[in-house]
């Protein structure tokens, strides 16, 4: 649509003019288009971004020919409104009840299907949706035409016999939402009724608003805006919960005694932590750890070897060594020296004792003795050394200890410190025995060491593994949010650029309405001293209003607080009227209902002139309910056709030309003196009485063009008007501009047009209360001249 | 002299089914005839009851008369009548005809007013 190709190229513009990155604007364009869009650009992948183009597809203009309607609401045989389809100004006028109404909101219903007025009205008026005295058949068929279509459009709806709501009927293809002219419909309203217009200036605030907000059609660039709102609050709440999970881990960390859950914790101080720093405590398998290593091999330390085969091999070389001979003595010494004494001397006498002798025999005894001696000797020797080893072995056992933290140190330093609270070089039996004795208490110790070692080990990776999978699990948000941090500053930045661009394109949008509402304020105040100052948008979401900054007597104010009915009313069509002739409304009529209540005289002087401007450019149908707007508009020479509703018995409308009364007044003169179906005798002071209402109609015409022509007030005129209540008293106002100047309008009319004007002037005063008039069809051409004359 | 009777059966008529050539003149026409039965049936009355009054031209006279004559309720609704069918029959800026339902009602108490004034009806 060539709407939104402006609001693109507008787009576009500003891209350029503000030098907006490329992906900023790849990412407002991506709201522009659509979720789809801004997803794919947000992720970085291939979008459909939408381009500028230069097709545009022309408006067809919408104008209203005829509405045909029977059956509907005051309308009970079918009656034909014809409307010029064309622009001009066309006032139907009519009485409350007349029928005239009924032709508004059919053709309201006709292009909508339910009117603004149903919708809202309670049961019992929709109940009488129906005529009551011609119920069939019911049906609305409006003609218009559209722009470069030669075929007349028909949008016809009929109801069954048994149809209950208007809802419920037959519409002709195409119908507005065939046609495409449902959005443009709620967007325009080329719809205006009293009811309407005070409606909407005393409803609330934001309701005007939104009545105001699609006008400026730049709901694809606010479509925009929401989009990224909402883009913006899924990167938010992802960034929030990170930020959140951080704290939450941090406090539960605190409490968590583990050097991983303190360098987490540290780590995650920062309001940007070092991931890969988190990552890789994540993956520490605690190997370096000195503290872990020490648990592992506590937990892992060997059972002391039981003492049960040294305690064995002790016994065994102590009953060995007591049952052994005792070590050699001086004795086998002195055989020794003895034999060496031989070997060196040979034979003698015994050196000793000088009486035996040392022969080859003795050397051999002694030599056999020495080797039983030595032999003894090794044997001896030998268990010795036994016994020694198996001290040593005894030692080592008894040196068996464990290194321990302290915590967990007392029950095994007890156990370790009696175990070795033994003499190594005691009594083999008795280091046995000790060996025997403190073994369990040991061992049970060491078995207890290894169980605490094992139940450290586990408790610490417990409590880790807890936390790190919280830790993990955050570390993977935290990763993605270090992806979204990109969009979500883009996000953020297209955000602002948006608002601006926003604000900029409503007050740019809004400025050609708020000023010709500024314009048909100007001409519909009149005597109000309330001066209106523009119309704003003011405001987002629930705080959206629209803004009527106003001067009371120059005093700064807002016009809604400081208007009366009259004035509320005459802002209402200043303020909708922009909308309905909006230059992108297809629809080049506007239908307003009874736009004159509660104004007054001078005011719908101001509205006349406001509808013949607009009619300049628009077909204007305007209902009214009483003469005053076709007064108007006759009285300042507005080029306008005037329609007057009555109707009959039985719901009978009828509709004819409403022409100047004096026109009209003489019209009817003329038709009655024609008419032979009413006896004579009581046609003649009918005919009269029309004459007479002509030429007071034309009277009144010229004593108000006299005296506003002067400058006095409409109020006051027409009370001039009110309190001259015969015939004569109209004229001398008329003629003279005083009412006590009858006695002179026979002479005026007897020297001015000649006797037969003051003679009609009689008849037409006489006539009407009964005196016979001789040619009442030549009455009615001499009153024609007079009605001439008195302009 | 044309009878009460006769205007109040013409605008009847009128009302109910156009006459040719009267398209949307019929309101208007028919509240003068009304008020031409009004002011017969108030000549015959003066005619049989006071003809000294009869002769004043002034009906807003007899009509203020009519309350020393007859019953102060049916003199009320006779002003009130002339009143209303008067202003029909005369051109006022801004006003538009008389509706179908007004001129049915005017024509019921116009029609109830010309029984009330018959010679002979009690007063």
């Amino acid at each position: 649509m060539t709407r939104d190709q402006a609001l693109l190229d507008f787009l576009f513009d500003r891209l350029a003019d503000t030098n907006a990155p490329d992906r900023l604007a790849e990412v407002i364009l991506g709201a522009y288009a659509g979720d789809d869009e801004l997803r794919a650009v947000l992720a970085g992948e291939d979008a459909h971004l939408p381009r500028r183009t230069d097709d545009a597809d022309a408006r067809a203009d919408v104008y209203l020919d005829r509405v045909s309607v029977a059956g509907f609401r005051g309308i009970g045989p079918k009656a034909t409104l014809h409307l010029r389809p064309e622009n001009g100004l066309t006032l139907i006028v009519g009485r409350n009840g007349s029928g005239k109404s009924s032709f508004a909101e059919a053709i309201e219903l006709a292009l909508t299907g339910d009117s603004q007025r149903w919708a809202e009205r309670n049961s019992i008026f929709r109940d009488g949706w129906r005529n009551l005295h011609t119920s069939a058949p019911c049906e609305i068929d409006l003609i218009a035409r559209v722009d470069g279509v030669a075929a007349p459009l028909r949008l016809r709806r009929t109801w069954d016999t048994d149809a209950t709501e208007p809802g419920q009927a037959e519409a002709s293809q195409p119908d507005a939402d065939a046609l495409g002219w449902r959005q443009p419909l709620d967007t325009y309203r080329p719809f205006l009724t009293a009811n309407d217009l005070g409606r909407l200036i005393s409803s609330r605030p934001s309701e005007l608003f939104d009545a105001m907000a699609p006008l400026l059609a730049i709901e694809p660039v606010t479509d925009a805006e929401t989009r990224l709102k909402n883009a913006r609050k899924i990167y938010d709440d992802r960034a929030k919960t990170v930020r959140t999970g951080r704290l939450a881990l941090r406090t539960a960390l605190a409490e968590v005694d583990d050097d991983r859950a303190r360098a987490a914790g540290k780590l995650l101080a920062a309001t940007k932590p070092d991931l890969d720093a988190l990552d890789q405590l994540l993956s520490d398998d605690d190997e370096a750890n000195p503290a872990v290593a020490a648990y592992r091999r506590l937990a892992a330390i060997p059972d002391p070897t039981p003492p049960d085969e040294i305690a064995d091999r002790l016994l065994a070389a102590g009953s060995a060594l007591a049952h052994m001979p005792a070590a050699p003595d001086e004795l086998t010494r002195l055989l020794q020296t003895a034999v060496e004494h031989f070997d060196r001397r040979g034979a003698g006498a015994c050196p000793v004792c000088t009486t035996g002798s040392l022969d080859q025999a003795w050397r051999d005894a002694a030599e056999q003795r020495l080797g039983q001696v030595r032999r003894e000797a090794g044997a001896r020797r030998e268990v010795e050394e036994q016994l020694r080893a198996v001290r040593r072995d005894a030692a080592r056992l008894l040196s068996y200890g464990v290194d321990l933290p302290a915590v967990m140190g007392e029950e095994m330093a007890t156990a370790e410190q009696r175990w070795r609270a033994v003499d190594l070089d005691a009594d083999p039996q008795v280091l046995a025995e000790h060996l025997r004795e403190h073994y369990p208490a040991l061992r049970a110790a060491v078995d207890n060491v290894r169980a605490a070692a094992a139940d450290w080990l586990r408790t610490r990776h417990d409590a880790w593994r807890e936390h790190a999978t919280e830790l993990h699990n955050w570390l993977t948000a935290a990763r993605d949010a270090r992806q979204d941090e990109e969009p979500l500053t883009l996000l953020k930045d297209a955000l602002t650029w948006l608002k601006v661009a926003i604000a900029d394109l409503r007050t740019a949008q809004l400025a050609p309405f708020a000023n010709q509402s500024q314009q048909i304020w100007e001409q519909l105040r009149q005597e109000s001293n309330v001066e209106l100052a523009g119309m704003r948008l003011d405001g987002t979401s629930t705080r959206r209003r629209v803004a009527f900054p106003a001067t009371v007597d120059g005093t700064a104010t807002s016009a809604m607080a400081v208007m009366s009915q009259g004035e509320l009313h005459a802002l209402g069509l200043a303020v909708f009227l922009p909308r309905a002739t909006a230059a992108a409304s297809p629809f080049r009529f506007l239908i307003i209902d009874d736009p004159v209540q509660s104004m007054d005289p001078s005011k719908v002087d101001g509205l006349a002139q406001v509808l013949a401007d607009l009619a300049q450019h628009r077909q204007v149908v305007v209902f009214s309910h009483d003469d005053r707007l076709p007064e108007a508009v006759r009285r300042l020479e507005i080029d306008a056709v005037i329609w007057e509703v009555t109707r009959r018995v039985n719901s009978e409308v009828e509709i004819r030309k409403n022409l100047d009364p004096a026109e009209r007044y003489l019209a009817d003169a003329r038709a009655l003196a024609k008419t032979d179906e009413i006896p004579a005798d009581l046609r003649s002071p009918l005919i009269t009485s029309f004459c007479r209402s002509a030429l007071e109609a034309a009277f009144h015409q010229r004593i108000r063009a006299v005296r506003i022509g002067r400058g006095e007030r409409h109020s006051d005129v027409e009370m001039l008007i009110d309190s001259a209540r015969t015939t004569t008293q109209v004229a001398a106002l008329a003629l003279f501009d005083d009412p006590d100047a009858g006695n002179r309008v026979y002479s005026y009319f007897n020297n001015r047009l000649g006797p037969w004007a003051a003679d009609s002037f009689r008849a037409c005063k006489e006539g009407a209360h009964g005196a016979a008039v001789a040619d009442p069809e030549r009455l009615v051409g001499n009153v024609a001249r007079m009605v001439e004359a008195a302009r | 002299m044309t009878s009460p009777q006769t205007y109040l059966s013409e605008a009847e008529h009128l009302m109910a089914a156009p006459a040719t050539g009267t398209r949307g003149l019929w309101p208007r026409a028919c509240a003068w005839l009304l008020r031409l039965a009004l002011e017969s049936a108030l000549d015959i009355y003066w005619t049989a009851t006071a003809p000294a009054v009869g002769a004043c031209r002034s009906r807003r006279s007899q009509i203020l008369m009519l309350s020393r004559y007859h019953e102060a309720g049916s003199a009320r609704r006779v002003a009130m009548l002339w009143w209303s069918l008067s202003r029909a029959g005369h051109h006022h800026s801004y006003e538009l005809a008389l509706t179908a339902g007004e001129l049915r009602h005017l024509h019921a108490e116009v029609r109830s007013v010309v029984v009330a004034l018959q010679p002979g009806s009690p007063s």
